[in-house]
């Protein structure tokens, strides 16, 4: 009992850094208070609203309009409705809310996942590794910025380091010769499918992740070669599989019924796949309807195209990008590449999206704040990151399990631009 | 030889009891002075303090939450605005904004791709789905011949490389008589429902 106690125990430097992390965040609030939600924010928004309306009608005991959530929560579904459920509280207890509440709601709600992740790492990884969170992302300007939008991938990749910290106790104990609980296993569980939730391309980090834990953790617990300590490793395993697919399955299960098709967890793979790396003017079977994006566009032929044959209009943006998609070459493919990872590191865009509408573009000390400065500081470490992919290290067993699953993260993580256009976030 | 006495179980004991005892001695006793007391207080207290800090806590959120939920409803409804997925508007055909000349009728599952006047004839591109394009053929040709229309009206050009799943086959180009906008219904002013694009409308390539 004693342990805890003394672990969570003040340190003066790491308090400070957390101060100043969130001292930034109120600062950068007074700058994007003012700006409604835009692009997929709104989305976000509407999945809140519909799941705060849905909350009502069960308490109620009114019957669900089903026709509002399926329009706003699994919508096109592109989105999983992690954000939908941070925004869903707030919703609740104020359903006029407007954006400024909101983006202080969500700034609340990432801080708060921030100390939290840091009290985390701290325990887990060390004062060292707790300290270079707090120096980076949290100071770098734009990822702060993004802690007061609704965007999910922020408190994703916070949720992942807790997700982390967690596996590598886990190991750790495993190393010892401790098998994890069954409780262990459903937390586990749980953080896996709130990464998911929030950003559904985290998917493959996530099982990467957890598939390396388990061969480590085996492999560790294989040497005490007792049965029993592996059948108990094994039933956390397993309990920790089913919470996730137990908490994947409402949505799965929601979004394949609205929209007709089978959904796992989202349906923009395809379309991301044809923008990315297909002829964008071929996806419609020839250029899309005009005066829209490369999104939208595609979604509303697929849907005219279901309508037409009663079937599905996943199955026909499947179809729509493999046509879009048949005349790519290993050379197209490998500069599209390139390209996403150029953008991968640059940060260029985002800034822009959270200028006031009438701000000039590119100007200005927010937007070099927000642009210039940020990438100042992200550029040198995205070379750390390929620097720590490319170190190996021999220390300590519990190090290397630290590194090892770091790695495997990385990787998984950096699967993005071999699928999907990269953006700033 | 002399056999020596084996120790029995009892003077065994009797040596280990002894030996513990003087090792005993050796180790300085922990004094239970004031400080130990105040400090094991200290830390009970503290300990004591947090399980029930948390305890209020959960507690105190558990009860907010049950709150908020019991009162929701009466605090009226969240309106989500639905941008992301708005309704799809009807087919503009069916629609009738600008319909198709008199008798004639589509029937095969359609797409209506663009709509325009050029040069005096209507040209209504389509594209069509599941039916092979012999099948479509016939059937534009029927219905154009029951409307009176020449059967080379209609281009029937499926699409290269088709694989047997494909569900969209191909185009139809139908070269028809100008249509006046004969519906009063506001979606008939939205060139996303009737097709017809005006020409300053970018494509929809851009990324958002």
């Amino acid at each position: 009992m004693i342990a805890p106690l003394r672990a969570v125990r003040a340190d003066p430097l790491l308090t400070a850094c957390v101060a100043v992390a969130l001292a930034l965040k109120v600062v950068l609030f007074a700058r994007v208070a003012d700006l409604p939600f835009r692009g997929d924010e709104v989305a976000y928004h509407d999945a809140g609203c519909a799941l705060a309306n849905l909350v009502r009608d069960l308490a109620w005991l009114r019957s669900p309009d089903g026709g509002e959530l399926s329009r706003n929560v699994v919508g096109s579904g592109w989105f999983m409705p992690g954000m939908g459920l941070v925004l869903m509280p707030l919703y609740l207890v104020a359903p006029e809310a407007d954006d400024t509440v909101a983006r202080l709601w969500l700034g609340l709600v990432s801080g708060a996942v921030f100390v939290l992740t840091v009290v985390h790492v701290r325990r887990s990884l060390g004062r060292g590794f707790a300290l270079a969170l707090c120096a980076f992302p949290a100071l770098v300007p734009v990822w702060v910025l993004l802690s007061l939008t609704a965007y999910g991938d922020l408190l994703a990749g916070l949720v992942l380091v807790l997700l982390l910290t967690r596996l590598v106790d886990v190991l750790r104990a495993g190393q010892e010769g401790q098998p994890p609980t069954v409780r262990d296993g459903m937390v586990l569980g749980f953080l896996a499918i709130a990464v998911v939730y929030l950003r559904s391309s985290a998917v493959l980090a996530v099982v990467a992740m957890a598939a390396t834990a388990v061969v480590v953790l085996l492999w560790s617990l294989r040497r005490t070669g007792e049965r029993s300590v592996l059948g108990t490793s094994l039933v956390s395993a397993a309990a920790a599989g089913a919470v996730f697919a137990g908490l994947l399955l409402p949505w799965s299960i929601g979004a394949s019924a609205a929209l007709d098709d089978r959904v796992v967890t989202t349906t923009s793979v395809p379309t991301a796949l044809a923008n990315t790396f297909g002829e964008r003017a071929e996806v419609c079977y020839g250029p899309c309807d005009p005066g829209s994006t490369v999104w939208f566009a595609p979604v509303r032929y697929a849907r005219e195209v279901a309508r037409a044959t009663g079937g599905g209009e996943v199955t026909v943006l499947n179809q729509m990008s493999s046509h879009a998609r048949q005349d790519v070459t290993s050379r197209s493919y490998a500069r599209d590449v390139a390209d996403n990872f150029e953008r991968y590191r640059s940060i260029d865009g985002f800034g822009a999206l959270l200028k006031p509408p009438d701000a000039p573009h590119d100007r200005g000390f927010w937007q070099w704040v927000a642009r210039d400065l940020s990438l100042e500081i992200f550029g040198p470490v995205s070379w750390l990151v390929l620097a720590a992919l490319l170190v190996v290290s021999g220390r300590r067993h519990s190090e290397q399990v630290v590194a090892v699953l770091l790695k495997v993260g990385l990787l998984a993580l950096l699967t993005q631009p071999f699928v999907h256009l990269a953006g700033s976030r | 030889m002399t056999d020596f006495p084996r120790p029995d179980d009892g003077s065994l004991e009797q040596v280990l009891r002894r030996d513990l005892r003087e090792t005993v001695d050796h180790i300085p006793a922990v004094p239970v002075d004031a400080v130990l007391v105040r400090d094991t207080r200290r830390l009970g207290h503290a300990l004591r303090t947090h399980r029930t800090t948390m305890t209020l806590l959960v507690v105190a959120a558990v009860a907010l939450t049950v709150l908020a939920i019991l009162v929701s409803p009466a605090l009226g409804r969240a309106e989500p605005t639905g941008r992301y997925r708005p309704q799809l508007p009807a087919d503009p055909l069916e629609l009738g904004c600008y319909p198709l000349p008199p008798g004639l009728t589509l029937d095969f599952p359609y797409q209506v791709r663009k709509d325009g006047d050029v040069d005096g004839v209507r040209v209504l591109t389509l594209h069509w789905d599941e039916l092979d394009a012999a099948e479509v053929r016939r059937r534009l040709a029927a219905a154009l011949v029951g409307a009176g229309l020449p059967r080379r009206s209609a281009t029937v050009t499926p699409f290269p490389e088709l694989t047997p799943d494909m569900i969209v086959r191909g185009e139809v180009v139908l070269r028809l008589p100008v249509a006046r906008l004969s519906s009063a219904d506001p979606a008939c002013t939205d060139p996303a429902t009737t097709k017809r694009f005006p020409d300053d409308w970018a494509p929809s390539t851009e990324y958002g």
